[in-house]
């Protein structure tokens, strides 16, 4: 009970360790750390203590995660379904389906490959299981498992001629497995386990095979079953004649075919048939095969021949074998017979002599004999099941009957005379280096011209004229294969999964060319041309052929159908091409067909690209072939150069110019087909802009539309990476990034300018990117702009702002990097015009700010005449930033006084001029109407600039008011402006009230008073509250000199003193003026609205100031009335005061005396 | 041990996940004289082992022969020696540095019964059995590694780098086979 319990335990905890493995796979996204829980989880399922009903509960579980598209994963999951089944049949069904669908390639999976190479082996090793699940379950289930399996079986059956190495070699050990578990497996094998047999037949297939299926088996039949297998050992063998084949799988494939050997020696006639196969493999090894390949396809040679010693079944066929390793593979002949055991030794060595010693005769009586028996070798050898239906002969394959044919032929033809004459042809035609497979299977000399050596000349003759299909073997091969090939088709049809032959393609038929003859008669064979071996091993034909006299011309149409013909299945049979490893031989081929045979190659062309564009990925190397063929036509120096030569020189065809544009067409059907499909994205696309020899200015066109796009990334990234590759087009392309920037569409600019941006960080492209900048700035000269600056909404002919806003616009992303480019800046600004001016100040002010002195010192030094402005905005800009140097000062004077430059010029450098100098220029400013607006600048500039050195102030403020105050006007126009701009000279921000008041006061004690002054007066005041008392007493003082007498200009200034100045000013004018003088100044008052009482004002004056005054104007405002009235309430107040004295006297007499109150009181109202 | 340790420590330098066997019925080391090696039993001997008593035999001969401190480097890359045969681990590439090793391993997977039947793919490559030339062959097979790692499926691209390979270096005796487990 309690062992009972412990084992419900551990069950439950493995199911729980399962489950939680399972979810720590599901929750952790590292791909390792998943794959770690899996096989964690897998281990514990598919364990010998878990019941299998637990596997069952976890199985869906698991599968799910082959949905996680990795080709580890999947591969994890194939493992367990395989070991899922080993434990448990019933799953077999599931794993089929599972297996199934792992088998469809799919691509979006990277590796994918392996997955199926997983589930071939998969598939493999549950061979013998479904097999056996079909053979002894009872249920449905294992027929529909057994069905399902034979689908797959037949799918994977079609991967031994696969592209991938790998796969096809997987799939040899699947027909491995599938011929040994669907042939009979010898008594022998079974009954004595441990003969020396038993001990070479170390399959891991051993377990189940043909023998174990009843003949009455409810759905397994045995004939169809054991026919497959027959099928397939064929097709397996006829793997080993494919001339391409890789040195592995001719490996695999020979080893396999060597085990099968082993394991049913005589089951097919094995035994001897692929040791024919290894006979002609190694009489003719297959080119591609290497030294170091050769020598160790050798080598597996003499030990699988050594192995096959040890069977009972090899006895018929020792010698031969003996004599091929002792003769050709280097064995000794003790090794040899230490390799034969004892009890099959003794059997040949009664009948025979020593096997070493033999006599030629004997052996060539044995080898007829072998030769001969041939067609009995069924009835003799082995239990052969197959022999009942009719088959010509199946103890040997049939290509080796066709070389014994032929063999036999040559045999009766190979006496000394033709033996001489092929020696003679051989040695004009010996290669320069001796092949590979020669080095060690050359015969020695002490055998030469013996019997066995001439037989086997005669069959390594036999093996290569078979090879190029001649002889009268392969006559007979022929005729076989057909009846071969419609037999396989009636097997095929009842269900039966047979690997797929090798196709086999006359190796002459590759240099023939594109098809110009064709055969008058079918019947008469024309021979290709034989190898220089087998020419001479023709003396049958006598009849000389005369190839002119057999053929005839094709029509033309029937030569341009064929071509159209031939031009298809060249282009369909791309993948086994691609498997055999010629890519590139096609892609020439198809190129060459596609664009030398025809005037108009135009419906060649559109196949093509259709065929590209069908799959882009792979086959983009063959468009750009196409494009480069097309171009090397166009320089002439494509390989059919010297045609087009001729044709040029016999003025026919096309010009170069022709060619170019049939280049240029071509570039841009393909761009414009994969526009079509939306596939500028691909890198195809992007292969075509880069990757070919010349981009034209169409397919440029196609690279705007991209560019032009809503989502342009992908367009300037492409762009960007032409101008970086393409050098010798870069200006061309640059141009076409700087034109980009005048549609009108402000993201595609700022792209453009980032672009612009990034690539003037690369050394080798920023000068021409400069240079391209430059040439774009010039243009701006043209009296018309250029056809890429036109937008459609302005007329052609002219130049608006935007258009120079957008020429400029990579200049401005150019110049902070690059500040040579200001100097042709200047010379384009020169001559350019205003509106150019305009917008190259406006729109580069951000660039010139961050232009260095230096660089503004070169431009002052070599300006252009004209661009004087611009360096005037230049200096401008600096000074804002930095005190400008000495140098830079003397410069600009310099050129300031050759070009007779505007004087605002020298404003920003104003501190590093003379006293002098700039009292010349204040005059200048002050005096010219276009200088106004920089009056308030020049004195800004005064009162602020300071010495670098010192920090102090370079100009005195009060010496400057002083001196502007000392400038003449010459007429009433510029005393008028220099009384306007007293607004600036006096600017309470810039000056102090102090020193405003120290300049006023100097000023004063000139010894000439300006008229100005006058008008300083009330600027001051107007703008310095503060300085009423002062202003008006100086303007007391000023008046009482009269100076206002002096010329009309100071009666003007002392009139708008007085206007300005009002009440501060007119004691001093009640004081001083002529009566004239004030009725004018009251008139003038009126007239500017200025309400005044002059006789309150004068009321306030003191006595003496009355006395002094002009007496009319005193009469005037003496007022005799407020006189006598002021007289009068004068009286009435003293009166009044005196009567109330007398009233307090009164009271004081008579108190309390009320009635008299009251009376006095209404009295007095 | 020499060749085939050298090259172990430098793949595994190089991040691969590599192990080295002999494929002898026994450790074998010179010994004072050619037809007195030093045998070991695979299993059981650690190079510690082998270690203390090569020194405990002739201190100074070891030494100077270079062996002591081969063993040395030996023990620091793993514990003991391990014989090919009896490894139940699976491989994709074995290398064998000597035409007659090569051999062997061939002989053993081809007549063991198969398990798996996964491919493997066995690799010869003549190096000389001496210090100097143990570096040269393990950077060459390192090479050879590196190559076959960059490939995205190396059952594709094996053949051409091997015959590359050999035409390069003729002397290196390339040899190349696929065996199933």
């Amino acid at each position: 009970m309690n062992e009972f319990v412990d084992i419900t335990n551990d069950i439950e905890t493995a199911s729980q360790r399962i489950g939680e493995a399972l979810k720590e796979a599901r929750d952790t996204d590292v791909v390792d750390k998943k794959i770690k829980s899996l096989s964690s989880a897998m281990h514990l399922l598919v364990g010998p203590s878990l019941p299998n009903n637990v596997l069952d509960n976890f199985l869906t579980e698991m599968l799910e995660f082959a949905e996680l598209a990795d080709y580890r994963i999947t591969c994890l999951i194939i493992d367990f379904l395989l070991k899922a089944c080993v434990k448990d049949y019933t799953i077999c069904n599931k794993a089929v389906e599972r297996l199934s669908y792992f088998l469809i390639p799919n691509e979006s999976i990277a590796r994918y490959t392996s997955v199926i190479k997983r589930v071939v082996l998969a598939a493999t090793s549950l061979y013998p299981i479904i097999f056996e699940f079909a053979i002894n379950d009872k249920t449905d289930k294992a027929e529909s498992c057994w069905e399902a399996f034979n689908l797959l079986k037949s799918r994977i059956c079609m991967l031994v001629d696969d592209k991938h190495e790998g796969v096809r070699t997987v799939t040899v050990k699947f027909l491995e497995a599938l011929i040994l578990c669907q042939s009979p497996k010898p008594k022998e094998l079974i009954t004595d386990q441990k003969s020396s047999w038993s001990n070479e037949a170390n399959t891991r297939f051993h377990k189940i095979s043909l023998s174990d299926v009843p003949r009455n088996h409810r759905f397994l039949s045995y004939h169809k079953s054991q026919l497959e297998a027959e099928e397939n050992f064929t097709a397996l063998l006829k793997q080993t004649t494919i001339a391409d084949i890789t040195s592995q799988n001719l490996l695999a494939v020979i080893e396999s075919l060597c085990m099968i050997t082993r394991c049913r020696p005589q089951w097919e006639n094995a035994l001897s048939r692929v040791f024919d196969v290894i006979k002609a493999l190694h009489s003719n090894v297959p080119p591609m095969l290497s030294k170091g390949q050769v020598k160790f396809l050798r080598k597996s040679f003499k030990y699988n021949l050594l192995r096959f010693l040890k069977l009972p079944a090899s006895v018929p066929l020792q010698p031969k074998i003996k004599t091929m390793l002792t003769d050709y593979l280097g064995a000794s002949s003790g090794e040899v017979m230490r390799t034969i055991p004892p009890e099959l030794i003794q059997k040949p060595a009664s009948q025979r002599p020593a096997p070493t010693g033999m006599e030629p005769l004997s052996k060539r009586q044995k080898l007829h004999m072998a030769l001969d028996d041939d067609d009995d070798d069924e009835d003799e050898v082995g239990p052969s099941t197959s022999g009942g239906n009719g088959k010509p002969s199946k103890g040997k394959d049939a290509t080796a009957q066709a070389v014994d044919i032929t063999a036999k032929f040559i045999l009766e033809r190979l006496n000394h005379d033709t033996v001489l004459s092929l020696v003679q042809i051989s040695l004009f035609t010996l290669p320069t280096e001796m092949p590979a497979a020669f080095a060690s299977s050359y015969t020695p000399i002490a055998n030469a011209g013996s019997e066995p050596n001439r037989q086997e000349l005669a069959e390594l003759m036999a093996v290569q004229m078979n090879q190029k299909e001649i002889g009268p073997g392969y006559e007979w091969l022929v005729q076989m294969k057909r009846k071969e090939y419609e037999e396989r088709n009636r097997a095929r049809n009842e269900g039966i999964a047979i690997a797929a032959t090798p196709h086999h393609e006359p190796r002459g038929a590759h240099r023939n060319g594109p098809a110009v003859v064709t055969l008058k008669t079918a019947d008469k064979k024309v021979l290709p041309a034989p190898a220089p071996a087998a020419a001479a091993v023709a003396p049958k034909a006598k009849k000389a052929f005369n190839l002119i006299e057999e053929t005839q011309k094709l029509t033309p149409e029937e030569a341009a159908e064929m071509f159209d013909m031939a031009y298809d299945s060249v282009l369909q049979a791309e993948r086994r091409v691609v498997a055999g490893g010629s890519r590139r031989m096609y892609q020439q081929l198809v190129v060459r067909l596609t664009t030398r045979f025809w005037e108009d190659c135009t419906p060649f062309e559109d196949k093509l690209i259709e065929f590209v564009l069908a799959e882009h990925k792979r086959r983009n190397d063959l468009a750009l072939l196409w494009l480069c063929e097309l171009y090397a036509q166009y320089q002439g120096y494509s390989n059919c150069a010297l045609r087009i030569k001729e044709i040029i020189e016999r003025q026919e065809g096309l010009t170069q110019a022709q060619r170019l544009e049939r280049y240029d067409v071509a570039m841009c059907k393909m761009l414009d087909a994969m526009l079509e499909r939306n596939m500028e994205k691909e890198a195809l696309f992007y292969k075509v802009l880069l990757e070919t020899p010349l981009l034209t200015p169409n397919a440029i066109e196609r690279l705007k539309k991209v560019c032009m796009a809503k989502e342009n990334e992908h367009g300037m990234a492409m762009l960007r990476e032409l101008i970086m590759t393409r050098n010798r087009q870069r200006p061309q392309l640059l141009q076409f990034l700087f034109g980009l920037c005048f549609q009108n569409k402000p993201e595609l600019r700022s792209s453009c300018l980032e672009v612009v941006k990034e690539l003037c960080n690369l050394p080798f492209i920023r000068s021409s990117l400069s240079d391209q900048a430059r040439m774009q700035i010039n243009e701006c000269l043209e009296p018309i702009p250029p056809k890429y600056m036109q937008s459609s909404d302005v007329p052609p002919d002219t130049w608006t702002e935007e258009m120079y806003r957008n020429s400029l616009a990579v200049y401005a992303t150019l110049m902070p990097t690059d500040p040579m480019l200001l100097l042709p800046l200047a010379a384009v600004y020169a001559p350019g015009h205003n509106i150019f001016k305009r917008v190259v100040l406006r729109t580069l002010e951000p660039v010139f700010r961050q232009m260095s002195q230096s660089m503004v010192i070169t431009l002052i030094e070599d300006c252009p005449p004209g661009a004087e402005t611009l360096v005037a905005r230049l200096v401008v800009l600096l000074t804002e930033r930095t005190t400008p140097s000495q140098e830079l000062i003397q410069k600009l004077k310099i050129l300031h006084d050759e070009r007779k430059m505007d004087i605002r010029a020298l404003l920003p450098i104003i501190g590093g001029l003379e006293r002098e100098e700039v009292l010349r220029l204040i005059p200048m400013f002050i005096f010219r109407m276009e200088y106004q607006k920089s009056v308030n600048v020049l004195f800004r500039k005064l009162y602020t600039v300071r010495d670098q050195q010192t920090g102090e102030l370079v100009f005195d403020p009060i010496d400057i008011i002083k001196e502007y105050h000392k400038i003449e006007p010459s007429d009433d126009n510029e005393a008028q402006l220099l009384v306007n701009n007293l607004e600036y000279l006096f600017d309470p921000v810039l000056l102090k009230s102090d020193i405003a008041s120290q300049a006023i006061e100097s000023i004063y004690k000139l010894e000439q008073l300006p008229f100005l002054f006058l008008h300083s007066l009330y600027t001051v005041y107007r703008k310095f509250k503060t300085f009423e008392s002062f202003v008006s007493n100086l303007f007391y003082k000023v008046t009482e000199k009269k100076a206002f007498r002096q010329s009309d200009r100071w009666k003007q200034a002392f009139f708008a003193c007085v206007r300005e100045l009002q009440t501060k000013a007119y004691p001093a004018v009640l004081s001083f003026v002529s009566f004239e003088e004030y009725e004018e100044i009251k008139q003038m008052l009126a007239e500017a609205n200025v309400p005044v009482d002059f006789k309150d004002i004068y009321a306030t004056l003191g006595s003496s100031q009355q006395k002094g005054m002009d007496e009319n104007i005193r009469e005037e405002l003496h007022d005799k009335e407020r006189e006598n009235r002021d007289r009068d309430r004068r009286i009435r107040r003293e009166e009044r005061k005196e009567k109330e004295k007398e009233k307090e006297k009164e009271k004081e007499r008579e108190t309390p005396k009320d009635g008299e109150n009251e009376s006095s009181k209404s009295s007095h109202h | 041990m020499n060749r085939s340790m050298e090259a172990h420590s430098i793949l595994k330098k190089r991040g691969f996940n590599i192990e080295s066997y002999g494929s002898g019925n026994q450790v074998k080391m010179p010994g004072p004289t050619a037809d007195r090696p030093n045998c070991y039993e695979f299993g059981p001997t650690t190079y510690e082992d082998i270690y203390a008593d090569l020194t405990e035999k002739d201190h100074q001969l070891y030494t100077q022969n270079g062996l002591l401190n081969m063993v040395d480097r030996n023990r620091r890359i793993k514990s003991r020696p391990q014989r090919f045969q009896t490894e139940t681990r699976e491989f994709d590439v074995v290398l064998c540095l000597e035409e007659r090793v090569f051999d062997q391993v061939i002989d053993f997977l081809n007549r063991r019964v198969g398990t798996s039947g996964n491919p493997v793919h066995v690799i010869n490559i003549d190096i000389e059995d001496n210090a100097e030339e143990a570096t040269f062959g393990a950077f060459f097979v390192a090479d050879l590694c590196d190559k076959l790692e960059k490939c995205e499926d190396f059952e594709d691209e094996i053949d051409n780098i091997i015959t590359d390979l050999e035409e390069k270096t003729p002397r290196r005796n390339l040899l190349h086979t696929i065996c199933f487990y």
